[in-house]
Parts: structure tokens; C-alpha cells; sequence
């Protein structure tokens, strides 16, 4: 196929070259002089990003916290019940490692709360 | 009641259990002074008996439903949340956290995940990429829409129905550019959006109608993510594309034989490219043995243009040299070690360019043993660029991302197509970067123009990178970048804070 559009010159290839050249250096003369508040502006637009993220961070935190409320009361609940089966069965040596097994399971959830929190923080 | 930052939509059909598991764990992850509320509209009364919730009894279809409950909404936004998606602790905080600080925005997405294999359920999203959103409707949920912004184009339409949301989320992006991507967790889903071929067919309808509404003639296919759309964009009068290819006779073994680099790359312009136009612009570096040039001309004949770049290499100043030689209204980037796999690559990539809003286009390119090269340029940890998905296998891709069109700030330039005058517009190659980045530089100058960068995995190319030098990044080239371009690095949509330090 041949294409009709002539070869453009030299002398305007270098032009077009020095013109190039020219539209570079002012263009990052330009962005040298805009940098500093462009960096500004985009740095606040990620702290919002990054405080909104924290926000739901610490929902986060406080649904679990609730949860572990809600599972605490309940293992209460659960304790009382078992002191009340144990002192109706009537063994004090059975009932005492009862409540001492119950009360390590308890332990570990609590353990991992006060982790968690500790790494939030 | 303080009047709702943002209300949620659920549509919950016939499924009243579905509903009340939704309710009930919004319940649970809601605080006392949270400010959203629900607009719940279901077949049957559901009987939550929640004060944030408004119960609409009303049956009808997904999109019925989704609209009566925007009629009913009073959040300033508005979200659809679907029957059996859970919200996530701390998603709506987060949301209304950004909402609160950032009220001029329009729309505010977050990350979303679903019951997958390991991390396939895990959709970590980009910030606002426009390109990817025609593919895909990756905003999905949780998904903040202005409600006056959304009923002032409409709303949920019926004539959306399969991809209502979708149709939403284009129509409400057509308007506006105060889009914001907060990268935390906002819901789960029971399971993947269900994609059938009535969804699908709806998707691409609503793509269809989308580009009808900018302005744009297409055509719109099937995509190669089940439920994506792929968009030719119809081109009237294929321009000239001055292909310009520096090269200084490098050689390295492909296949298995000793090759003279650009020569196979010459020759696949002419037997592995379906785009009749275009014309070879070849730059030698000064040393360049003349038959390297010889080579070339016996492959491609009078299509050849040779512009020799005389002096030390710079590799700016030979592709700034081959520009000033070409003839075409287009000019195509390449190196002279990338070689055409498929024949619409030029094709593909001419159709995305047609879209005014796109200034530069980039391809997808992968090794010789089938591994990614390219899928797009983003920022590492560091902040440096790198090549999204480099060496993960070609066809890997994320929720589309490396097999869809997508919006990056930076594409490289060993393929990159874009018009004559833009590259004049904006300075051609920037001969202070001789060796490396001189492409994400000339990108980023795009980006400043308003224009946007698309990569389009539907160019693909092998890229036998780095063939002929050794790839060293000197300190001066990063001090460049840093000293120009912090501000956009730091704006890069593909940076999520969830997957990075």
C-alpha cells in the first residue's frame, strides 16, 4: 500500500523535536512550582480515607466488645447454674473441680480480649 | 430520629427469612447513635418491628422493589443492601465516617466478600476506574449513591431488571466524578452475584444503553468473565497509526532460534496484524549495523519510514525522533522486542482510543513462557512503579482486573497507542529520563490533561523484555519521579491500603 503524505523535512523534524523538548521543560517547570500543594492535597484526601477506615475500626472493636459482653453474661449465667446443680448434688471435691475446669474456659476468651484490645489500641 | 445519613435498600422479594437474617444482623452491628436506616420492601409482611427499619409490603421484582424503596428513602444516600447480606462491623461507621468529612461526593464504595476458595471471595476493589466499571459492576456493595442524584437519573428502571444495579451505578457515574472508594469491608453476600444468561444478557444491555446515553456507537459482547461485558467502540475511518519502533539490532533466542528481535517484530505487524493501516517507523540508534534497517525493509517494504536517532542512546529522544517522523494521526509505541500473538490487537486497541475521554492506550503483554509482563503500571509499597499481576500466569485476573479494560495512571510504554498531537500536547518523551520511567512520565503528563490511560487486555502481545539491556533503575530516575509525581502516586486507584503497607 502506498501512502501519499510526503515525508515531513528535516529542518521540520527538528523543529518539531526543539518544540517537544520545549513543551517538556515547561511543563514540569510548572508542576515543579504546583508539587508541593498537589502533595498536600492528595495527603489530606488519604488521611480522610485513613480516619474513615479507623472509624470503622473501632465499630468493629465495639460489636465485638458487645459480643464479648453479651458471652460473659452468659457464662455467668452458666456458672451459677452449675454452683446450683453441684451444691444439689452434694460432692464439694466433684464440685470444686467443676468449677475450676469451667472457670479455664472462661479464662481464654478473656485472654484474647485483652489481647485484641491491646492491639487496636 | 435524626434525620438518616444514608438509608439501605433491600429488596427482599419472597424470601422473608433471607430478610429477617439481614435485619437481624444489621441489628447486631448497628450502635445506638447509628445514623442509617433500612427501607425494607418484601412480598409478605417480614415483622421485624425494628424502629430504623421502614417495612414496605409490596410485592413485585428486584428492580419494583429497589425503586419503591428509593421512593421511600430519606438518606441523603442511599445503598442497596440485598436479602442475606450481612453487614460488616464497622462498614457503615467507616461509610458514614467518609460521608461526614466528605459531603461533595456523589458516590462511596467498599469492599465486599462472598463464600470462595481462600481469597476468591475477597473482592478488594481499585479506587474509581471508570473503564473497569463498563466491564464490570465492580462498585457492587456496599455502594452509597446520592438519592437525589440517583433519582434525577432515574433511579432503579424497569427496563434494567437482571442488572438494575449496575444500571445504576453507570447512570449515577455518568454525572459525576466525586467518586470515592473506602477500602474497608462494608457487607458480605450469602454467595457470588448470580450470573446466568438472562443476568448476563441484561448486563450487557445495560452497558449498551449506557454508551448510547455519552454518545458513543458500540458494540457490546460478552466479555470473558462470566457476567462482563467487552465494548467495541466503531471506529469510521481507520486512521493511520506510525508505528514507532527504536531498536538498536538486538538478538535473543525465541522459540528456540537465534532471532533478530525487531525483525520478528516487523514481521508480525504484517502477518499477525488484522489493522491494515499503519506504517513502520523505524529509530536506529547510532551504531545499529544498516542490516538491521535491511532486515526490517525486506519484511515490510515500503511501509518503512527510517528516522535514525543519532548520538548517546536515549531511548526519549529516539522514540521523540520517530514521532517527528511519522506520518499518522496515531502513534504506536512499541518496542522493538514485543511481537503480536493475536491479530485484533491493533484493532482492540484503536476501537478503546476512539473514546474521547481516553488519551493513551496500553496492551496487554506476556513473556515467552506465558507468565503476565503487563496488565497495567501501579505504585508498589515503596512507591515505585510495578507492573500489576507481573509473573502471576497469563489470565489471572481478580473480579476482571487483568482480563477487562481498566483505568490506570500509568501503561507501559514498550505498547502504547496514542494520537500525534496529544504527544506533542504534552511534550513527547521527557529526554531527562533517557532509560527508564520515560513512560510513566509521559502518562502521568496525560493524566494531568484530564485524559485517561486504559489498558486493554484484549491487545496481547508476547514481550521479551529487557532483551538487549540490563533493566537497572538508577537513583535519579526515582528522584524524578518523586519530585514530580508524589501527589498522583499517591492518588493511584490501584493502591488499596487493605492489601498494602
Amino acid at each position: 500500500m502506498l501512502y501519499p503524505a510526503s515525508m515531513p523535512v528535516d529542518e521540520e523534524a527538528a523543529a518539531w523535536l526543539t518544540g517537544l523538548r520545549t513543551t517538556d521543560r515547561t511543563l514540569h517547570a510548572r508542576l515543579e512550582g504546583e508539587a508541593a500543594a498537589r502533595e498536600v492535597s492528595a495527603l489530606q484526601d488519604r488521611v480522610v480515607r485513613l480516619q474513615a477506615q479507623v472509624a470503622g475500626l473501632q465499630g468493629a472493636v465495639r460489636v465485638r466488645d458487645e459480643l464479648l459482653a453479651d458471652q460473659r453474661v452468659a457464662i455467668k449465667e452458666r456458672d451459677s447454674r452449675i454452683d446450683t446443680l453441684v451444691s444439689a448434688a452434694g460432692d464439694e471435691t466433684w464440685s470444686s473441680r467443676m468449677r475450676h475446669t469451667a472457670r479455664s474456659a472462661v479464662a481464654v476468651p478473656r485472654r484474647m480480649v485483652r489481647s485484641a484490645r491491646a492491639l487496636v489500641r | 430520629m435524626t434525620r438518616p445519613l444514608l438509608t439501605l435498600l433491600l429488596a427482599g422479594g419472597q424470601d422473608a427469612h433471607a430478610t429477617r437474617r439481614t435485619l437481624d444482623a444489621a441489628r447486631l452491628v448497628r450502635a445506638r447513635d447509628a445514623r442509617w436506616d433500612v427501607v425494607a420492601v418484601t412480598d409478605g409482611p417480614v415483622g421485624a418491628g425494628l424502629r430504623w427499619v421502614h417495612e414496605i409490603d409490596a410485592p413485585g421484582t428486584d428492580t419494583e422493589q429497589l425503586a419503591l424503596a428509593l421512593a421511600a428513602a430519606e438518606g441523603t444516600w442511599v445503598a442497596v443492601l440485598g436479602a442475606d447480606d450481612h453487614l460488616e462491623p464497622g462498614g457503615t461507621e467507616a461509610m458514614i465516617s467518609l460521608l461526614t468529612q466528605r459531603p461533595e461526593l456523589d458516590i462511596a464504595y467498599t469492599d465486599e466478600q462472598w463464600p470462595a476458595d481462600g481469597i476468591e471471595g475477597m473482592f478488594t476493589k481499585p479506587g474509581w476506574v471508570p473503564e473497569y466499571e463498563r466491564g464490570t459492576d465492580y462498585l457492587g456493595r456496599l455502594c452509597a449513591v446520592r438519592r437525589e442524584l440517583l433519582r434525577s437519573v432515574g433511579g432503579f428502571a424497569p427496563e434494567s431488571d437482571g442488572a438494575a444495579e449496575w444500571d445504576a451505578h453507570l447512570r449515577a457515574a455518568e454525572r459525576t466524578d466525586r467518586i470515592e472508594h473506602l477500602a474497608v469491608v462494608g457487607l458480605s453476600r450469602a454467595a457470588p452475584p448470580l450470573v446466568d444468561d438472562d443476568t448476563w444478557a441484561a448486563g450487557l444491555r445495560v452497558v449498551e444503553r449506557h454508551f448510547a446515553r455519552v454518545g458513543q456507537e458500540v458494540t457490546v459482547e460478552r466479555g470473558p468473565r462470566p457476567g462482563s461485558a467487552r465494548t467495541w467502540r466503531a471506529v469510521a475511518e481507520p486512521p493511520l497509526v506510525s508505528v514507532v519502533v527504536p531498536t538498536g539490532g538486538g538478538r535473543r533466542t525465541v522459540r528456540g532460534e537465534e532471532a533478530l528481535l525487531v525483525e520478528l517484530c516487523a514481521r508480525s505487524l504484517l502477518e499477525a496484524t488484522a489493522y491494515d493501516r499503519w506504517e513502520l517507523v523505524l529509530v536506529p540508534s547510532e551504531g545499529t549495523d544498516p542490516a538491521v534497517v535491511a532486515a526490517v525493509r525486506d519484511v515490510v517494504g515500503d511501509r518503512l519510514v527510517v528516522a535514525p536517532a543519532p548520538g548517546a542512546f536515549n531511548f526519549s529522544r529516539s522514540v521523540n525522533t520517530g514521532v517527528a517522523s511519522a506520518r499518522g494521526d496515531l502513534v504506536l509505541l512499541l518496542n522493538d522486542d514485543v511481537e503480536a500473538v493475536e491479530p485484533q490487537w491493533l484493532d482492540r486497541m484503536v476501537s478503546v482510543l476512539q473514546d474521547p475521554a481516553v488519551g493513551a492506550v496500553g496492551a496487554h503483554l506476556v513473556y515467552e513462557a506465558g507468565l503476565i509482563q503487563h496488565a497495567g503500571v501501579v505504585y508498589s509499597d515503596e512507591w515505585i512503579p510495578w507492573h500489576l499481576f507481573q509473573q502471576q500466569v497469563d489470565g489471572h485476573d481478580h473480579f476482571g482486573a487483568g482480563v477487562l479494560d481498566a483505568d490506570f495512571t500509568v501503561a507501559t510504554g514498550a505498547c502504547l497507542l496514542l494520537s500525534r498531537d496529544l504527544f506533542a500536547q504534552v511534550g513527547g518523551l521527557t529526554e531527562d529520563l533517557p532509560l527508564n520511567f520515560n513512560d510513566v512520565d509521559l502518562c502521568h503528563k496525560i493524566v494531568l490533561t484530564g485524559q485517561r490511560i486504559v489498558v486493554t487486555p484484549g491487545a496481547r502481545l508476547f514481550h521479551y523484555e529487557s532483551s538487549t539491556r540490563e533493566a537497572v533503575v538508577l537513583d535519579a530516575e526515582k528522584e524524578h519521579l518523586h519530585r514530580y509525581w508524589s501527589w498522583l502516586a499517591w492518588q493511584d486507584p490501584w493502591v488499596n491500603t487493605r492489601a498494602s503497607k
